[in-house]
């Protein structure tokens, strides 16, 4: 074998083994794997971190788009930033205030057999920006993470975003409706003869 | 289910690629071999294969845009499109361009297609329309393929 085919299986082997290597070393479930984009996307789940007092509170919302009535499941991963280690045995609250300002506490249990793992399920009653405080009341660590989170009326409705993305789609494929009728009208009529040629 | 459908829509996302861009970029590098070489019996041939080739470019872009929505509902973002991410504004781009992209498409089928035709030796009027929008077309292609490109590294 060539020094060139060499050197490409060396770098096929150093890439295919990068790829793999972060899965692999994951903790657990709120890694996302699979396509890039899905991954870049956050497709299927919303995902964001805060640290306070020294630990890493990772915050996934399943699915990514809470709609009012529809059961949204919360996880909390709580990691201490010195050590990178994942803290079980936490007692933890999860706080929740609606768009009107009302609000109540749930308990955020650890998933048994997931380790740092404080996950409930809510039912989003109220359309608009829901505050989503994980608080910690263990003595000796203490902290708490914000997170906001907007409920929209039904997967078709909501903000500006929401119906601007629906029209834009709307609008393409009506586009492609159009062409498809042309196009097929256009088979079914004689050829003619170019006025300008 | 799903795994299968996701499956399905970008492979025929890619057939629907090589369809309707590559279809344009071999139309695109003949018609200029074509003008290049001033051989009028090129163009007779691309003229007289027009038919096949606007049908290819039809499926292709069924194909595209069908797949395109088939992943937008199974990925199941309420808006689709993932506005306000920046993803969102890539996607909505392609999207304004792909309608360009179908409305200069049907003025293609609809106004020149069906007159294209060679007139005492010469390519009418109609044959110029149609490759110079072609070529407009080719380029929106192309930038549309870069700005799906774009996505992939558009949160990396």
């Amino acid at each position: 074998m060539s020094n060139g085919y060499w050197v490409l299986a060396i770098i096929c082997w150093l890439v295919f083994s990068g790829i793999r290597s972060p899965v692999a070393a994951h903790h657990g479930g709120i890694g996302i794997e699979g396509d890039l984009v899905e991954w870049a996307l956050n497709i299927d789940q919303w995902q964001e971190e805060q640290i306070d007092q020294g630990h890493r509170i990772k915050f996934l919302a399943y699915p990514r788009q809470p709609v009012r009535g529809g059961r949204t499941r919360l996880i909390f991963e709580i990691q201490a930033v010195a050590t990178g280690a994942y803290v079980g045995g936490l007692a933890m609250q999860l706080r929740i205030q609606t768009p009107d300002g009302a609000a109540r506490t749930v308990p955020l249990p650890e998933t048994a057999g997931v380790t740092a793992y404080y996950e409930t399920a809510v039912e989003f009653a109220q359309v608009g920006e829901y505050r989503l405080t994980a608080i910690s009341t263990t003595p000796d660590a203490s902290f708490q993470a914000t997170f906001q989170r907007r409920v929209s009326p039904s997967v078709l409705l909501g903000d500006w975003a929401t119906i601007t993305g629906n029209l834009a789609v709307l609008a393409a494929f009506t586009m492609t409706w159009v062409g498809l009728i042309a196009a097929v009208q256009r088979r079914f009529t004689a050829f003619q003869i170019d006025p300008n040629p | 289910m799903q795994p299968a459908l996701d499956y399905l829509s970008t492979f025929l996302h890619l057939i629907g690629m090589l369809l309707f861009a590559g279809g344009h970029i071999w139309f695109g590098v003949f018609t200029a071999i074509a003008e290049r070489h001033q051989r009028r019996m090129d163009e007779q041939v691309l003229v007289a294969h027009l038919p096949v080739l606007a049908n290819g470019f039809g499926v292709g872009v069924l194909l595209l845009f069908g797949s395109g929505l088939l992943k937008l509902l199974l990925w199941g973002e309420p808006g689709l499109i993932f506005l306000p991410d920046l993803y969102g504004w890539i996607l909505l781009s392609k999207l304004l361009l792909y309608m360009v992209i179908v409305a200069n498409g049907i003025v293609i089928e609809r106004r020149y297609l069906p007159v294209v035709r060679v007139v005492g030796g010469e390519m009418s009027a109609a044959w110029r329309q149609v490759k110079l929008r072609a070529r407009f077309n080719l380029v929106l292609i192309l930038i549309v393929v870069a700005l799906g490109e774009t996505l992939r590294f558009s949160r990396l």
